[in-house]
């Protein structure tokens, strides 16, 4: 590192030779980096998207706002007619559920909850189930540090790495440190930050800083939906890389990651087109969220990803650290602007086409949102990604079980959907089950037949000593057990996951668009001392 | 696709998933011993019509469950262990087409054939896993499989086949855990004990056993220092511990909401301390030797061989031996002090788990030298990272998951034949005193003989010298006779608590108001308001029975109770467990 150390330009002020940030590119409105001296070694552009290599910026901004949808419109979640189709669906089931209360009312609540708890079951079955196949199977593709290093720098491929970025001046300072810790030779770097044009600050930040060949930044012109997977669609169509892959600012990818992946993807199968390494958060111990958090996202990336891996259904991908081949995200279509959750949303469009999604075993932290509210504002957008996710994959669930077979179609279901509809539940069955042991009122005996009661009551039960244990055992394999005494309190945080579940409902019908800003930089007492990450920020990107 | 060019090493090819193969020396083991142990039960249920009293209440349990007049779960009672009476329910639908499965208990009889046929696999498996040659390995279960406490609790529907199968599933996981270090055993294993719990209370003290054992064995061999020591060996403690703890917890708070009572098992008239009360059973007084000859009987070579195990394991520096003498050790060491301080009987059974940790005594004598897996451990202060890249890299997980078993060093036949008789011979001890005792000393071994002797005698072509077939004779009449009259439901009134045998029998057990039953109190305090026809009540005064404690006094005393009038006695059957009186309630008295 210290060869590469020295390149750097924020260490390195002797050289001259290095211009400022100064050129842009007026073309493609791009700030390029040009050295004063010379010209860079020519690029050659074998890149997948070689054939946006002339387009302008309307029609870049085409591509980012609605590239998905004009080309598979069923596939996008920008709305196909209006609003008002929208609520009168919703009232019109609404009112035909109020008919049904109130003509046959105990029948009605009998099926709902006899429904209900057989989504539990199921649910709880297929979470089990995924641990079980990870634990049993070995899908995580495994690169030694001596695999990666040995790979022939002249046979790396490009690869392009996206980091989208609103309204964080100090986010320069962040990608060049990660970026300056990558193994990978710099000349086949392409780091494209992504910035909005009307977020002078940031620009202002980044224009004080000198140049580097591998790193250059893009403005995204202001349009709507101004989410991050616009941003990442516009940096997508000047993408030089073979390969491709987003971090958020604040991430610390592990240094070898982009060089494993290039070793996983020769040794995956050939419909493997993308590689979503772990995520893990570098400041568990900060509060008791903070803890809660990360061993949910051990979880998360340890054993449910790989478990639907190996069950061959769908991966809702991770926010960042997704590695992916540009030639195929191009033909799929991109990101989703209009989805809230682009990522999950493109993991299922991968299924869907036929391609294959893998584990990369090699780990990336980021910042755990440390912040009671902050928390609800992210985790009800992850939600309501998902549901939007699932309803727009369900608009012809025919064809959608025909893609993805019987076995992918059950899984998608239950993760996608199950996970915020159960977690919108639970209060409604925790209220009843407390109403039962303090007043026993009749009307909830019926209610509740005897199968249904053992089932829910099994669920209950089980379902809950289940995923309380199966995190303590996590936290012990993943080398955190001085976790354990917090996550004896996991049940308030499932009390804050249903709270996040009620909200993501409620805004699923009012704002299904809109994007919950998500502030990153909470960690100021536990991130390394890099002055990075000194200054709250708020923007638009999702992690 | 191949902008990359691919190197020849995949994961595939390093770990190839293994083949199942149905031939294999655990199943045909396996399968051996459970049609042994299936015919042997089939001869005493059937041919001697021998039926083990717990077994059979157990089965009539799980059919309050179905088929009495409230079915609902809470009818299997909190007094058993709930898991074998669950486990029946399944398979009690059969009933109607096979009734035997259920009036004579003989679906306990195949559960604990099961159990027991897994056992003998589970330590076959932990055999395989010490490394102990075939030869010996065979020797051992076999003789294991075959000593006569063994096949008599594989045939008999009692659960301590459910206890020998739990501890050992454990005992096989913590071996493992020691061996790979993969905290994935100490879920399974805490898992097994939880179930065990569920089958035998005993489990519990295993619990606590497993739960000493890991917390030691964590910290010894840990190489950390400070508050990451301590943290990872609660964590690996507490992951051992909890889910029994849970399911005592979930057991006694059940119990509690539904009968009010958090531990039926000690503190009802129907625990089993009600029972060596009511039977002048041993008390505080008992003889300090007595468990200690049971010990010696079971297993008289124990000491020396667990004296050999442990020299070795300390020269060898290997915890392993540890897991057996901790996990099934705490079996015996419990029901001792729990039967020192009256709260058990003195029964041979209690025993039963020396016998596994004999086996495994011997095992461990006979398996090659310990050598730890290279490398597992985590190395220096860096504790975040060393076990999280290790556990995370799928090759490390799967050795863990199936070890590389070194073949030791080739040996000649002689070397091996020998080490096969050493381990007959050494089981055979254990075989030969227990059959003995079993079969001459009823004093040690009361249950024992009082079933296997006859039934020796009658294989042997001697007379049978009691008449244990006749056992339920007075429950069958009963149900013969109540079934003939075509009561309605809700009319016949007992305790199920000695009346199991008699709602076994029946052919329509709705007929009977039960224990469980929500009414069953109001029942016996107001017979004629509640519509009971007939009384069964218990005419032997150490039965349990809240029906007879209440009412045989005022029916039997001057003047009479004038609504009631005796229907039928069902004394002076000789064998019988029971003795019943049916009473007839006059439906129809105004007061």
């Amino acid at each position: 590192m210290t060869a590469d150390r020295a390149r750097h330009p924020a260490v390195d002020e002797q050289r001259p030779d290095r211009a400022r940030i100064a050129d842009v590119d007026q073309r493609t409105d791009r700030l390029h980096i040009v050295p004063a001296g010379q010209r860079p070694a020519p690029v050659t552009w074998t890149a997948p998207a070689v054939a946006m290599r002339d387009w302008d910026e309307h029609r870049r901004t085409r591509y980012s706002t609605d590239g998905l949808a004009d080309s598979h419109p069923l596939l996008s979640a920008r709305p196909r007619g209006t609003r008002r189709t929208a609520f009168a669906a919703t009232g019109a089931a609404l009112v035909v559920l109020a008919g049904l209360l109130a003509l046959v009312p105990v029948a009605t609540l009998v099926v709902f909850i006899a429904l209900m708890t057989l989504s539990y079951t199921a649910v709880l079955a297929q979470r089990l189930l995924l641990m079980r196949r990870a634990a049993a199977s070995t899908v995580g593709v495994h690169v030694s540090d001596e695999e990666a290093r040995a790979f022939p720098a002249s046979e790396l491929p490009v690869y392009t790495v996206l980091v989208p970025a609103y309204q964080e001046p100090e986010v320069i300072a962040r990608v060049m440190k990660f970026v300056d810790d990558l193994e990978y030779p710099r000349h086949k770097l392409d780091v494209k930050l992504l910035l909005e044009a009307d977020d002078a600050e940031t620009i202002a930040a980044v224009r004080a800083v000198p140049a580097l060949d591998h790193l250059s930044v893009v403005l995204v012109p202001p349009s709507t939906p101004r989410t991050k997977p616009k941003a990442c669609n516009y940096g997508l169509t000047m993408a030089r890389g073979e390969l491709l892959t987003i971090y958020d600012a604040e991430d610390r990818p592990e240094p070898l990651q982009l060089r494993r992946a290039v070793v996983a993807f020769g040794r995956a199968s050939e419909d493997t087109v993308c590689l979503q390494a772990r995520l893990s958060y570098h400041n568990a111990h900060q509060n008791l969220l903070t803890r809660w958090f990360t061993n949910e996202y051990d979880i998360w990336f340890t054993w449910l990803l790989p478990g639907l891996v190996a069950s061959g259904a769908p991966i809702p991908l991770g926010g960042t650290s997704n590695h992916l081949r540009t030639r195929v995200l191009l033909e799929v279509g991109g990101w989703d602007p209009h989805n809230v959750t682009e990522d999950a949303d493109l993991g299922v469009r991968f299924a869907r086409f036929g391609y294959a999604v893998g584990v990369l075993d090699s780990v990336t932290y980021e910042e755990a949102n440390s912040d009671f509210v902050n928390w609800v504002k992210q985790r009800s957008r992850w939600y309501k990604g998902y549901l939007k996710t699932w309803l727009v994959h369900m608009r012809h669930p025919r064809t959608l079980r025909r893609e993805l077979g019987t076995k992918g179609f059950v899984n998608f279901t239950l993760f996608v959907a199950g996970t915020p509809l159960l977690a919108v539940l639970n209060p409604l069955f925790w209220g009843l089950s407390m109403l039962w042991w303090l007043a026993k009122p009749p009307l909830l005996a019926e209610l509740f037949p005897a199968p249904v009661y053992h089932l829910g009551m099994a669920c209950w039960l089980l379902g809950g000593f289940g995923l309380l244990y199966g995190s303590l055992a996590n936290a012990r394999s993943a080398g955190r057990a001085e976790l354990f005494a917090s996550l004896l309190l996991l049940p308030a945080y499932w009390v804050m996951m249903s709270i996040a579940a009620t909200k993501a409902v409620v805004q699923l019908v009012l704002q299904p668009s809109y994007w919950e800003k998500t502030t990153h930089g909470l960690d100021v007492t536990h991130a390394d001392p890099a002055p990075a990450s000194t200054s709250a920020s708020a923007h638009p990107v999702g992690t | 696709m191949s902008e990359f060019p691919s190197t020849t090493w995949r994961p595939a090819a390093v770990v190839s998933r293994p083949r199942h193969r149905w031939v294999s020396e655990a199943n045909i083991v396996t399968a051996v011993f459970l049609a042994l142990y299936v015919t042997a039960a089939t001869v005493m249920v059937f041919h001697f019509d021998f039926i083990m009293e717990d077994a059979l209440a157990r089965v009539s349990n799980a059919e309050y469950v179905l088929f009495s007049r409230q079915p609902k779960l809470s009818a299997v009672g909190f007094v058993w262990t709930p898991l074998p009476s669950l486990s029946y329910l399944p398979f009690l639908w059969l009933k109607t087409l096979w009734p035997d499965l259920v009036t004579r208990g003989y679906l306990a009889n195949l559960g604990s054939a099961v159990a027991m046929a897994a056992s003998v696999r589970v330590l076959g498996g932990i055999l395989v896993d010490l490394r102990v040659r075939r030869p010996a390995r065979l020797a051992l279960i076999v003789v294991f499989g075959l000593q006569p406490l063994i096949v008599f609790y594989a045939m008999n529907g009692m659960t301590e086949a459910l206890l020998i199968v739990f501890v050992l599933l454990a005992t096989r996981r913590l071996l493992r855990w020691l061996e790979h270090r993969d905290p994935q055993h100490l879920v399974a294993a805490g898992l097994a004990l939880a179930l065990g719990y569920l089958a035998r209370y005993e489990v519990a003290a295993v619990g606590v056993a497993a739960v000493v054992f890991v917390f030691g064995a964590s910290w010894w061999r840990s190489s950390l220092v400070g508050r990451g020591r301590r943290h990872v060996a609660v964590a690996d403690a507490a992951l051992v511990g909890l889910p029994v703890f849970t399911a005592f917890v979930l057991w006694a708070a059940a119990s509690w909401i539904i009968v009010g009572h958090p531990f039926e098992q000690f503190s009802s008239q129907y625990g089993n301390s009600a029972l060596i009360a009511n039977a002048g059973g041993a008390g505080p007084g008992a003889a300090l030797t007595f468990v200690p000859t049971q010990w010696l009987i079971v297993a008289p070579l124990l000491l020396p061989a667990a004296a050999g195990v442990l020299i070795r394991s300390v020269r060898q520096r290997d915890l392993r031996p540890l897991v057996p003498l901790f996990l099934l050790g705490a079996v015996p060491l419990f029901e001792a002090v729990a039967y020192l301080s009256g709260s058990l009987f003195g029964f041979l059974r209690y025993q039963i788990a020396l016998i596994p940790l004999f086996a495994l005594l011997v095992g461990f004598l006979l398996a090659p030298r310990f050598q730890s897996e290279p490398s597992t451990a985590p190395a220096g202060p860096t504790r975040r990272r060393g076990p999280r890249r290790l556990l995370l890299d799928p090759r490390v997980r799967a050795v863990a998951r199936r070890p590389q078993r070194a073949r030791p060093a080739s040996s000649g036949p002689l070397v091996v034949a020998a080490g096969a008789a050493t381990a007959a011979v050494l089981m055979l001890s254990s075989s030969i005193s227990t059959g003995w005792v079993s079969l001459t000393k009823p004093s040690l071994a009361s249950q024992e003989y009082a079933l296997l002797r006859p039934m020796m005698s009658d294989l042997v072509g001697r007379p049978v010298p009691t008449m244990l077939s006749s056992a339920w004779v007075a429950d069958r009449l009963v149900a013969r006779d109540v079934d003939a009259m075509h009561l309605p439901v809700g009319s016949v009134l007992l305790d199920s608590a000695s009346g199991f045998a008699v709602i076994a029998a029946s052919r329509q057990p709705q007929h009977f108001v039960v224990t469980s039953d929500t009414d069953f109190h109001g029942a016996v305090t107001d017979p004629i308001g509640h519509h009971i026809q007939y009384m069964l009540i218990s005419d032997r005064p150490r039965q349990i029975d809240e029906v007879g404690r209440v009412w045989t006094e005022k029916f039997t005393s001057q003047p009479p109770v004038p609504w009631v009038s005796l229907a039928t006695r069902f004394n002076e059957l000789p064998g019988s467990v029971h003795q019943w009186s049916l009473w007839k309630v006059d439906l129809a008295y105004k007061p």
